[in-house]
């Protein structure tokens, strides 16, 4: 199963270069975007299966031994959200090909897309510090490109900030990547966390909080955040829906695996619990002070993405169980929102909400499909989130960490009342003008993306069982250096 | 690591930062490139110093033998920094194009609601008939 | 059991399946489910009453011991009837209620889930399980009371609703974990029978299901979300507001009434007060609603009290009364409700100001309003008065001013019940406009569930056994003992039958002088404006945090780049740096380096510093050559001839599109830079971040063991002597894959910008 692992990221990219070889045949590229996508889904849950039986899927790349050459490695924690991302992708991409149908002006879209396909893979199942560089650049060209698909002003000054942020940021992470080889002479994460153990803690720990640092950025945290809400809402719906879904998830995944696995003895647990905390108090302010949809979802990215430091913040396996399980429903959950979002934007012409009304008696579809995502983003039974919280809840309670359990029941308050916002400015109140139904790919797609979070919930209790398998893997590093670098 | 390269490399970084924080777009391409300078020379500093190139068989003058592997880093930074600095030039002309300014201006959403005064969005409250007095 | 859930799915979705088609018989096909439950409670009855539990448990996540454990006691039972029997009346008298309309089958269907999670709630025995179901409950009372959501004050009501009861619900999440983690299990049962030790997590745990508790039977102080829910349709309000989901948090408090009174000493005191409160609230802004249904609303408040401190107490005998009474609310209550219903169906109006005539062209809704309201007033010969009397009776014996409390609530009662019917059916009020009803007789098809909820009102009151039973056991299942009360129409002369007669006479004398009572009424009003309801909090609170979070979103979130920056490489620098202050290692010095490095060093930082002040776009050009060809010299030094080569030629590359941008940019390369020193603050600040951390860094300096294995395996195993190469193509050919990736995706979002750009520009000469 191992000479699967490449291929994950190997098959997009090959994908991505047939489409600029064929040049514009729309269709071919279609059928070139999609099978490509599959090909990783498929290959993505065979390999969390083979992780699930054998602890990980581990290539060294070209027959060269760990540390030397680049190992990848998805373990059941890379496999559970590489699987889920690409279901997504494969969803997100049937969305743009509805919505995008008639848009010829983008020849390249599909390309793109598959670079950043394998960009996502290869961030999560490399071993190795530098080729995670490579695959954050891969994912973040692609991801300028595409917040580009339109070149109108908004889109332009909201792309500056964005490209210039991540620059500042990828500066940043080869610094972290100087000054780590400087300290232990190899870049291959399992070899780093065994040499990182006799390191200075004091090192260590500086190191370890700069690592966070780089990769917070990504993630969006607190106070790291403010780039996401100002530049994700203004690209079109399939592109934000993707990095909505995806993006930051790859930086808290990122997060999660280096602190985990190289930084696990410093245990900056209150840190970042306070992080947490004031992420998800922060997002959801900023949310509430929105009144636009896609800008009201954007910021609701910030304030979850602070429930999954949470669980990161207890650096228990059950902590860390739930910090998975809640991406995992994220990553669906966001995803459909925004997809949904987009649907309102299509019919109505905007995202404004005090310019909508009155969908539901026109379009019942969309809000039986935008109401358990929304339910299930506040917490509330029995959709997904709530399974998700409930596992950082008992925990946090279970550590007696009180406080930060009280914030994330008031934020969850908060969520609520903003998605009831949404709903009341868009599916209630005086009907507008009767417009443009949506193209029926994006209603089918979204509708995919609503029926795996309800199966999410459903079959939260064997998913819970795997993840609490994953957050075991983490806990010990000692076997993610032992399946690298063999022996143990 | 020399005194001289980590000087340098850290005045990069100043320069840059500096740059960065303005409105230029041009000016911040600068800074970027000049901060993406300094991390690649942080991790050439890596190595040992002044060193002979780390191909076999050749012979350097009784220096140590470079380090490759921040070598093969760099160059692969190298080229990834200019295909993003190629590509945030393309966006600085376009934005000029369409803007006629070279600056990055702010969110416009975020300073309307940084000015918003928010009249009560709370709806009026239930009308409740009290017998009169 | 569970098939009694999923019936309750099935028939939703099946309305919704059919929504274009079934009109307002919705309800018909909804009632299946309440339906159901009252015969599968019927057919259980004898066997739950004789101490059998029915137990059930589905699983969900067993990980996070979340499961669906079902038990139905005789407890469960009693709410079980409750809510199947007003269920199957409020659903048929709704399939008339409406008239067919797009909208109708929707709220149908959301009402079957909500009956569906109100069933759900009293079967459950795992407090989580509870948890699910009272949270959807609140999701399709939040859906129900936006009914009319073209009105913005039944948007605002569902609002309130949800957020009241949803704050309520998140804070009784907290205590069940608390609880649970404490007494080692989540079932009720479990914990009841082995109650946790008292300790400072358990008296938290039970304050936070207070509150889960208090906000849904809408307690003082958060009880002003009730009248506002009057805004749902009124088969709603009666099935919701009234019988059931209102009885929720009297339910709980119920199940764990006697559990928390043994645990946590100030349990029963503040369950007492908050009922009493609530009860004489509620009771006397009843007496001042010209809106019927408000009125009843209100009403539903102070009943709500009373039965919330009764059934609460943990008490046998109070547990015994409220139980009794909470029967005989769901009766009365939801047979007004529908009246009420009626008459504005018919009427066209609720005021009771303009209501005129409607004794005579509605018989039959009149004679159904009486009953009912006599049982509201707890006049002899009904169930009302049965109920009433025993609650006295088990208050008797307590301290005498909560006796003399619910007596006060008990007058109110008698007045507001009257005021109802006075109000309703006779004559409207001088100088306003009178309503009579536009359908001249009522549809008979409107009077059969209100007319059969409030008959049995009356034939309980003569035959009390037949809910005897019901109550006893009930009372028995969650207090350990049987309450040996009584349910009996004449009592004898019980001190309980004095403070009935009382409440009654006084009360009977205070309708029979309606405009001083108003009076009184009025002025006592003003005064008791001025106490804190809750409401105007939460009128104030809404708007308070809107404005904070535009506040603390305009001051984060401001939208300057460059202050987003800022903060990041600020952030990046203070916290590494407050992980190392304090024990900071001796740091070794690294060599100076060679006098080729210095003058390098010269140039590229005389270059870089330069960049900042100079203004002429061909300097800029020549400046930025100097860096990017004096860091190929630096890496020529360091032993990377092939990188140096690179580096210039990239760099060459870069400066050339560098160049050709920026001769089609402004003409000055220039700007007035505001706030400079605190820029100049962040750069070295950043700078020496970096110098610190390369000494650091350097101090710690490692091995370089995968080095010298390149070197060493190159040839031998890569058969390449350029060792850099052979990192490249073989060692981590993968980053070179990305790294050409990218540059193909650069190359994409080039041509996509660049290209029109360039076009425009041609364009204009």
């Amino acid at each position: 199963m191992t000479w699967l692992l490449p291929s994950v990221v190997a098959v997009p990219v090959l994908g991505a270069g047939l489409t600029v070889l064929i040049g514009r045949r729309l269709r071919l590229q279609r059928a070139i975007a999609l099978s490509g996508v599959a090909f990783v889904l498929v290959a993505a849950v065979l390999l969390l299966i083979e992780a699930d039986s054998n602890g990980a899927a581990v290539a060294q790349l070209g027959g060269w031994p760990a540390p030397f050459g680049i190992t990848l490695v998805a373990d059941r924690f890379a496999g559970i959200v590489l699987t889920v991302s690409t279901a997504m992708l494969i969803a997100v991409l049937v969305y743009a090909m509805a919505q995008l149908g008639r848009d010829a002006l983008d020849w390249w879209f599909h390309t793109k897309y598959l670079i950043l396909t394998a960009g996502v893979a290869l961030s999560l199942v490399t071993g190795d510090l530098f080729n995670l560089f490579v695959g954050f650049e891969m994912m973040l060209i692609a991801s300028y490109v595409l917040l580009t698909v339109k070149t109108g002003p908004g889109e332009v000054r909201a792309t500056m900030s964005y490209v210039v942020i991540n620059l500042v940021a990828s500066a940043l992470f080869l610094v972290v990547i100087a000054f780590t080889y400087t300290v232990a002479g190899t870049l291959n994460l399992a070899d780093l966390a065994v040499a990182f153990q006799t390191l200075d803690p004091a090192v260590r720990s500086a190191l370890g909080l700069l690592t966070l640092v780089v990769f917070g950025i990504k993630a969006a945290i607190f106070p790291l955040f403010m780039w996401l809400p100002d530049s994700y809402p203004t690209a079109p719906t399939p592109v934000t829906a993707i990095f909505a879904g995806l993006l930051t998830k790859v930086g808290v995944f990122v997060i999660i695996r280096t602190q985990t696995l190289l930084f696990s003895q410093d245990e900056p647990s209150t840190l970042l619990l306070f992080i947490a905390g004031a992420t998800m108090t922060v997002g959801v302010l900023g949310a509430i002070a929105q009144n636009d949809i896609k800008r009201i979802l954007s910021f609701h990215i910030v304030s979850q993405i602070g429930y999954m430091v949470m669980g990161l913040g207890f650096l228990t396996v059950a902590g860390l169980a739930a910090a998975i399980l809640y991406i995992t429903h994220h990553i669906v959950v966001k995803t459909g929102l925004f997809l949904v979002g987009g649907l309102v934007e299509a019919e109505e012409g905007t995202g404004a909400l005090d310019r909508i009304g009155g969908l539901l008696h026109r379009r019942p579809i969309i809000a039986v499909m935008f109401l358990p995502l929304a339910l299930s983003l506040a917490g509330i039974p029995p959709f997904s989130g709530f399974v998700a919280k409930l596992a950082l809840l008992q925990e946090g309670l279970a550590l007696d960490r009180g406080i930060i359990v009280a914030v994330s029941l008031a934020v969850s308050l908060l969520t609520l009342f903003s998605m009831t916002k949404i709903w009341g400015g868009v599916f209630w109140g005086e009907t507008t003008e009767p417009s443009v139904p949506a193209a029926r790919g994006m209603t089918v797609a979204t509708g995919s993306v609503v029926a795996l979070s309800l199966g999410v919930a459903l079959f939260a209790g064997p998913l819970a069982d795997l993840a609490t398998r994953a957050a075991a893997d983490l806990v010990d590093p000692a076997v993610y250096t032992g399946l690298v670098l063999g022996g143990g | 690591m020399s005194l001289a390269g980590l000087l340098i490399a850290a005045v990069l970084f100043a320069v840059g930062t500096y740059l960065v924080l303005q409105r230029m777009l041009s000016r911040v391409i600068i800074g970027l490139g000049l901060m993406s300078h300094g991390a690649n020379l942080l991790i050439m500093l890596s190595g040992p110093g002044p060193a002979q190139p780390p191909v076999i068989g050749a012979d350097g003058g009784g220096l140590p033998v470079a380090d490759p592997l921040p070598q093969a880093m760099v160059l692969t930074a190298i080229v990834i920094t200019f295909g993003i600095t190629a590509f945030l030039l393309a966006l600085a002309l376009r934005s000029y194009v369409l803007t006629g300014s070279d600056a990055v201006e702010d969110d416009i959403e975020d300073r309307r609601i940084s000015r918003a005064k928010h009249t009560a969005e709370v709806t009026p409250p239930l009308e409740v008939h009290e017998v009169a007095e | 059991m569970a098939g009694l859930l999923v019936i309750h799915i099935a028939a939703a979705l099946a309305i919704l399946w059919w929504r274009g088609r079934v009109g307002r018989r919705a309800f018909l096909v909804g009632s299946v489910g309440p339906l159901a439950v009252l015969v599968w409670a019927i057919f259980q009855a004898s066997g739950i009453s004789a101490g059998t539990p029915y137990v059930q448990r589905i699983g969900w996540v067993p990980s996070l011991d979340l499961t669906f454990d079902l038990r139905v006691d005789a407890y469960s039972l009693a709410y079980l009837l409750v809510i199947a029997g007003a269920g199957v009346a409020i659903f048929i008298y709704a399939a008339r209620y409406f008239s067919d309309g797009s909208r109708v089958p929707t709220f149908a269907a959301t009402m079957t889930i909500f009956a569906g999670a109100m069933v759900g709630i009293v079967v459950s025995d795992h407090l989580l399980s509870i948890f699910v179901f009272w949270e959807l409950t609140t999701i399709t009372s939040y859906l129900l009371i936006g009914y009319d959501d073209h009105k913005a004050q039944a948007r605002s009501a569902a609002l309130h609703a949800a957020l009241i009861t949803g704050a309520g619900g998140l804070a009784m999440l907290g205590g069940f974990v608390l609880l649970a983690d404490a007494a080692g299990s989540y079932l009720i049962s479990d914990i009841v029978s082995q109650p946790p030790a008292a300790s400072t997590a358990v008296t938290v745990a039970w304050l936070l299901i207070l509150l889960g508790a208090v906000t849904k039977s809408a307690q003082f102080p958060f009880h002003a979300w009730l009248p506002g829910a009057m805004s749902a349709p009124t088969p709603a309000s009666a099935f919701l507001h009234s019988a059931t989901m209102v009885k929720a948090g009297i339910f709980l408090v119920g199940r764990l009434g006697a559990t928390a009174t043994a645990t946590a000493d100030w349990w029963q005191p503040v369950i007492l007060v908050v009922g009493f409160i609530t009860m004489v609230i509620g009771g006397w802004r009843a007496l001042r609603q010209t809106d019927l249904k408000l009125l009843l609303a209100f009403g539903t408040v102070s009943q709500l009290g009373f039965l919330f401190l009764l059934i609460g107490s943990g008490s046998a005998k109070l547990v015994f009364g409220g139980l009794a009474l909470l029967v005989a609310h769901a009766l009365f209550k939801a047979a007004l409700f529908m009246v009420v219903g009626t008459i504005d169906h018919q009427a066209g109006t609720r005021d009771i100001r303009r209501l005129s005539g409607l004794r005579r062209s509605m018989p039959g809704t009149f004679w159904t309003a009486v009953a009912a309201a006599a049982s509201m007033a707890a006049v002899p010969l009904t169930y009302g008065f049965v109920a009433k009397e025993a609650a006295f009776d088990g208050l008797v014996g307590k301290e005498t001013t909560m006796i003399a409390a619910a007596a006060a609530a008990s007058i109110l009662t008698v007045v507001y019940s009257a005021r109802f019917l006075i109000g309703a059916f006779g004559p409207h009020e001088p100088g306003q406009e009178p309503a009579g009803p536009e359908a001249p007789v009522a549809r008979s098809a409107l009077l059969w569930s209100p007319l059969v909820l409030a008959g049995a009102g009356i034939v309980l009151g003569f035959a009390p056994r037949l809910v005897l039973g019901l109550v006893d056991n009930a009372t028995v299942a969650v207090t350990g003992v049987a309450a040996a009360g009584k349910l009996v129409l004449w009592p004898g002369l019980v001190p309980a039958l004095g403070w009935s007669a009382l409440s009654l006479a006084v009360g009977a004398v205070l309708v029979a002088r309606p405009p001083r009572v108003d009076a009184a009424v009025g002025a006592v009003g003003t005064l008791a404006d001025k106490l804190p309801t809750g409401e105007g909090t939460y009128r104030r609170a809404l708007p308070a945090l809107l404005t904070f979070a535009d506040r603390s979103s305009g001051i984060l979130q401001n939208g300057s780049l460059p202050a987003y920056i800022a903060i990041i490489v600020l952030v990046a620098v203070a916290l590494p740096a407050a992980a190392v202050v304090g024990d900071l290692p001796p740091l070794t010095r690294p060599p100076g380096g060679i006098a080729l490095e210095w003058m390098l060093g010269a140039l590229i930082v005389g270059a870089a510093i330069s960049l900042v002040f100079v203004r002429r776009r061909f300097a800029v050009v020549i400046l930025l050559g100097g860096v990017g060809y004096g860091i190929a010299g630096l890496y020529a030094i360091l032993g990377g001839p092939d990188l140096s080569l690179t580096q210039l030629l990239v760099e060459t590359l870069a400066i050339a599109l560098f160049a050709f941008v920026l001769r089609h940019l402004p003409g000055t390369f220039n700007e007035a830079v505001t706030a400079r020193i605190p820029r100049i603050v962040v750069a070295l600040t950043v700078g020496s971040f970096v110098f610190a951390g390369g000494l650091l860094a350097n101090t710690f300096r490692g091995g370089r063991a995968v080095a010298d294995s390149y070197l060493a395996q190159a040839v031998p195993e890569a058969a390449g002597s350029n060792v850099v190469n052979v990192i490249l193509v073989d060692f981590r050919g993968f980053d070179t894959l990305g790294e050409i990736t990218v540059l193909v995706a650069a190359t994409l979002g080039v041509a996509g910008l660049a290209v029109p750009a360039l076009r425009m520009l041609r364009r204009e000469g």
